[in-house]
């Protein structure tokens, strides 16, 4: 028997999921929920529809974001906890290369797309006019390769073609500035939301594949999320930089 | 006076991260005694910044949070399963730094099978008088100083708290800071002002008493800023801004001028005697005899003579924590868990509450 316990609340969306011999118990909330109220109790569900207490999981695995900087210390903070004590293996998995996942199934409705070449594109909203970006090459043997790292982008300077392989938030953000067909917008939408309802069990699935190989994981000790956004405040040396070269730049204006 | 009955290992594993210390402790509720505690402090984290950042606190509570636990409980050579709650700070504090150490006293709580007890910050620090000896007995009179509070409580229990006087601006602890940046010392600056007090004349500035004689029980440290902030324009030279001028840099004292220690001393001293004139006013007025200094500027030596002093004045005692709980620390909210042991429920719903009256507290009671 095996039982991966996953929880992904990077973003508007929470996920949990428990795999119990590639069987999925799941459950996923979206819009203004508190996901930190919202979480354990939904942990505690999935467990017990399981007919499963938190010592009989053999690991747990949770996505490391990057997203809104509290929901991933949501997700990090709640599956170190429980790893740490039950004691048992924690699997830190990229929630971007989650998403990505559906496209191991998803590729049928993308005739003219170049798996073998083409990057397969997650874009998130990071709000401020950014975007987390990830991209991936998608094996003959279905399996997902990460080709161009979590990255922090103007959402404004990405683009893509519409025959483009892409999900996610930003995606979307991006496919309606770029006035592509409506077809192609509500496309992204509806895999991007098929995307986030199997968040979680894609990332039980990965960990579930790395479990099986042996792969002991990360130390709960030691677990921490990914940010990718880290200039998130000023020095006050830098402060102080910025307002000299502000006024200087003031007093030239006013020279001229 | 301590009645940790109800508990049976009597263990209460503590969690504080509401601002920027990440503090971890077990109490052991039955003896009343602190069995092991950590503390990582992010004073050094924030420095650069002049002031907390609130992401980078919440990203240092997560990295340091589970460790400081682990080493907490390996020193007390304590498992999981031994302990009988998890108590956490619920509030009040930063959002993102509260959320951290609540999540991960939610999740070790439930995947342990224990209840949760949330703790009320402040409480845990006008409490922690108790785990001094001696230990105050109820009533008292509670002076709340730090960097975030300012209050004077009337307790008659644990929960029951009156509001009697509270700042109407700045708190104490912020004065303190706020002055210390403007004589050049570097964030957080309240103590190397203490430090540097000591070797000046405290009578050498006339730095204003806000509210001494309102007649009422309130504080007000704002009108002190402006006055330090004026005091350091004179000594430097510096002209007040222009009329029409949108701002002007706030001069700062150079670390090596004459008149910086005397400029301390007169600050220290004017907030110590704020402080200490409304404690005794509301000593007079409730006509109880014992008082308790909680929060951080309770550390504070010159406040702590000054008051001992007026204290005895009046016929009345003063109660201090132990030093090392006068910071945040997991100790003081493990403490209170333990003395609300019968509100602890298997509830691992986090809501944390940024915003929280200490008022809004009741005496504990059992759950239905």
């Amino acid at each position: 028997m095996s039982a991966v316990l996953a929880i992904e609340t990077s973003s508007h969306v929470g996920a949990v999921c428990l795999l119990r011999d590639g069987v999925a118990f799941k459950e996923i909330v979206r819009d203004n929920t508190k996901l930190s109220a919202w979480v354990v109790p939904a942990i505690d569900r999935v467990l017990r529809s399981a007919g499963l207490s938190a010592k009989a999981l053999d690991a747990i695995a949770y996505g490391t974001g990057p997203g809104a900087f509290t929901g991933v210390r949501t997700a990090c903070a709640t599956a170190q906890a429980i790893a740490y004590a039950v004691n048992k293996p924690l699997q830190a998995v990229n929630s971007l290369t989650a998403l990505a996942s559906v496209f191991s199934t998803a590729y049928s409705s993308y005739p003219q797309f170049n798996w073998a070449k083409e990057e397969i594109k997650v874009i998130l909203d990071a709000r401020m006019s950014e975007a987390f970006t990830a991209g991936f090459i998608r094996a003959s043997d279905k399996s997902l390769r990460m080709v161009s790292d979590t990255a922090l982008q103007p959402i404004d300077q990405i683009t893509f073609s519409e025959n483009a392989a892409v999900l996610g938030s930003g995606a979307v953000i991006v496919a309606r500035r770029m006035k592509l067909p409506e077809a192609v917008v509500n496309a992204i939408t509806e895999l991007t939301y098929t995307a986030e309802n199997v968040w979680a069990e894609s990332i039980a699935r990965i960990a579930a594949i790395l479990v099986a190989q042996g792969d002991a994981g990360i130390d709960p000790l030691t677990a921490e999320p990914t940010y990718v956004r880290n200039n998130v405040a000023k020095t006050e040396a830098e402060r102080a930089e910025e307002a000299r070269r502000d006024t200087f730049v003031r007093s030239e204006e006013s020279t001229v | 006076m301590k009645d940790f009955s109800t508990t049976r290992s009597g263990l209460v594993l503590g969690i504080e991260s509401s601002c920027d210390e990440t503090g971890i402790a077990l109490f052991n509720g039955r003896i009343g005694v602190i069995v092991a505690e950590s503390l990582h402090s992010q004073i050094l984290l924030h420095a650069p910044f002049g002031g907390v950042v609130p992401e980078l606190a919440g990203r240092d509570h997560i990295k340091y949070g589970l460790r400081l636990i682990d080493s907490t409980l390996k020193s007390a050579g304590i498992s999981g399963n031994e302990i009988e709650a998890v108590a956490y700070t619920q509030g009040p504090g930063l959002a993102g730094a509260l959320l951290v150490g609540a999540q991960l006293a939610a999740a070790l709580a439930y995947a342990w099978g224990k209840p949760t007890i949330p703790v009320h910050h402040m409480e845990g620090h006008l409490l922690s008088p108790m785990l001094a000896d001696p230990a105050p007995a109820f009533p008292f009179i509670a002076l709340l100083v730090s960097g975030g509070h300012t209050q004077l409580m009337r307790v008659d229990g644990v929960g029951r708290y009156g509001l009697l006087g509270d700042t109407i601006d700045d708190a104490a602890g912020e004065a303190f800071d706020k002055s210390a940046k403007l004589i050049g010392l570097p964030y957080p600056g309240g103590a190397l002002l203490s430090r540097l007090a000591a070797n000046g004349e405290e009578t050498s500035f006339a730095i204003p008493r806000p509210l001494l004689h309102s007649g009422d029980l309130n504080f007000s440290f704002a009108g002190l800023k402006t006055a330090v902030a004026n005091e350091v324009r004179h000594l430097t030279g510096t002209a007040l801004p222009a009329r029409g001028a949108i701002s002007a840099p706030q001069p700062i004292l150079p670390d090596d001028h004459p008149r910086r220690a005397d400029l301390a001393a007169s600050i220290q001293a004017a907030i110590v005697d704020c402080l200490v004139a409304k404690s005794v006013a509301a000593l007079k007025r409730t006509g109880l005899q014992r008082i308790v200094v909680a929060g951080g500027v309770g550390a504070n030596q010159k406040l702590r003579e000054s008051l001992n002093r007026a204290a005895e004045k009046v016929g009345a005692t003063v109660f201090y924590p132990p030093v090392a709980l006068c910071t945040d620390n997991g100790a003081m909210i493990a403490h209170v868990g333990a003395l609300r042991f019968a509100e602890a429920k298997l509830d691992y719903s986090v809501n944390v509450k940024p915003r929280w009256d200490l008022a809004e507290l009741r005496a504990p009671t059992p759950c239905a």
